[in-house]
């Protein structure tokens, strides 16, 4: 009797999916070297930061992010043994990618508020690096995180917050929002 | 306190609402007039995607200082306006990427768009499915959705080859 099986095929497409998610997973721990090369920019130069060096570390950011989602995808359609460990890595790497992240985006905000005339296009840094910090708050809240965290990054989470916190009072004047009460017109009484 | 937090975050609201239709009219440039569609379209876009982005993440905590009534009514609000804009967010982005897969050239700053428009795709999905948003989404968005899932992961099949990653 002939039997008909797809399982060659379908577990050659989960071999090439495997495969292709592991050698992502490669390609984008290099990434997360040029990325952490970056974000220590600030600490290293301060004086040497400008915009072109800011774009730089949001390009990097930019491919880092979207290589996790393409990854993530890419390890949800894996069937075998192998995904328990993929995930492992994966998730190891998110970590250290969001840590990394906060990490600069703190630095570059740090070394712009110090600057004692803030230059052209810090409304613009303030603008994106209020979301990084937020966005890198709530992923790394996640309980999927908590055991790989390492120290530094749970002091650099706190530092995050307040710096989160003080922007935010502060943001109407440094993103030009104006006045609340100018942001409406006032009822009459 | 908590009563100028609250009027803070009340008046923040309204001129979100004001940027919001700013951030739609800016969405709706792709399927407008997609053969005019230039880079500097999609970067108006983009800047104002990132300010209502930020703008939001400034009145959640406002908002969230609260408590009371207030707070709740004002968490509605804000969560109707959540919905809104990641709806238009998924509408903008979905219309950048549609036009520009169809040119027979890709333009230069390509493959930044796909990056950044896939992160958005993305995010406006996680957004969209939590279940505290679900009452606020209007029927049309169902279809939308499913629609922007299939651009999701058409774009993610083609991402090595379109970003270069080998």
């Amino acid at each position: 009797m002939k039997t008909v099986s797809n399982t060659g095929a379908k577990s050659k497409l989960n071999n090439n999916t495997d495969q292709t998610a592991g050698e992502f997973l490669v390609i984008l721990e290099q990434r997360l070297q040029d990325l952490s090369a970056l974000s220590r920019l600030p600490k290293e130069n301060p004086d040497g930061v400008n915009f072109p060096k800011y774009s730089q570390f949001r390009d990097m950011m930019g491919e880092c992010l979207s290589f996790l989602i393409i990854i993530e995808r890419r390890i949800d359609q894996i069937e075998d043994v192998r995904k328990d460990k993929l995930k492992q890595l994966f998730d190891n790497l998110e970590a250290r990618i969001w840590s990394t992240l906060m990490e600069g985006s703190l630095s570059f905000l740090s070394v712009i508020c110090e600057r004692e005339y803030l230059p052209i296009g810090t409304r613009h840094v303030f603008v994106q690096e209020i979301k990084t910090l937020h966005d890198a708050d709530k992923v790394l809240k996640q309980e999927k995180f908590q055991n790989i965290l390492e120290e530094s990054t749970l002091e650099q989470r706190e530092k995050a917050e307040l710096i989160l916190n003080e922007i935010i009072d502060r943001a109407p004047e440094l993103l030009n929002l104006g006045d609340p009460s100018n942001l409406v017109d006032e009822p009459h009484s | 306190m908590n009563n100028e937090n609250d009027q803070t975050a009340e008046r923040f609201l309204v001129a979100l609402e004001g940027w919001v239709q700013e951030l739609m009219a800016l969405s709706q440039l792709p399927l407008a007039n997609p053969t005019k569609l230039n880079f500097e379209d999609y970067t108006k876009f983009r800047d104002k995607k990132e300010e209502c982005l930020s703008f939001m993440v400034i009145i959640e905590r406002r908002i969230g200082q609260g408590g009371g009534e207030r707070k709740e009514r004002l968490t509605e609000q804000f969560d109707r306006l959540v919905v809104a804009i990641w709806s238009i967010l998924m509408q903008g982005s979905f219309g950048f990427l549609t036009v520009l897969c169809e040119r027979a050239q890709l333009p230069i700053g390509t493959q930044h768009v796909f990056e950044q428009e896939l992160k958005t795709l993305y995010e406006a999905e996680k957004a969209l499915e939590q279940d505290r948003y679900q009452n606020f989404l209007p029927a049309s968005m169902v279809e939308q959705r499913e629609k922007a899932k299939q651009i999701l992961n058409i774009t993610i099949e083609k991402a090595p080859k379109l970003l270069k990653m080998g």
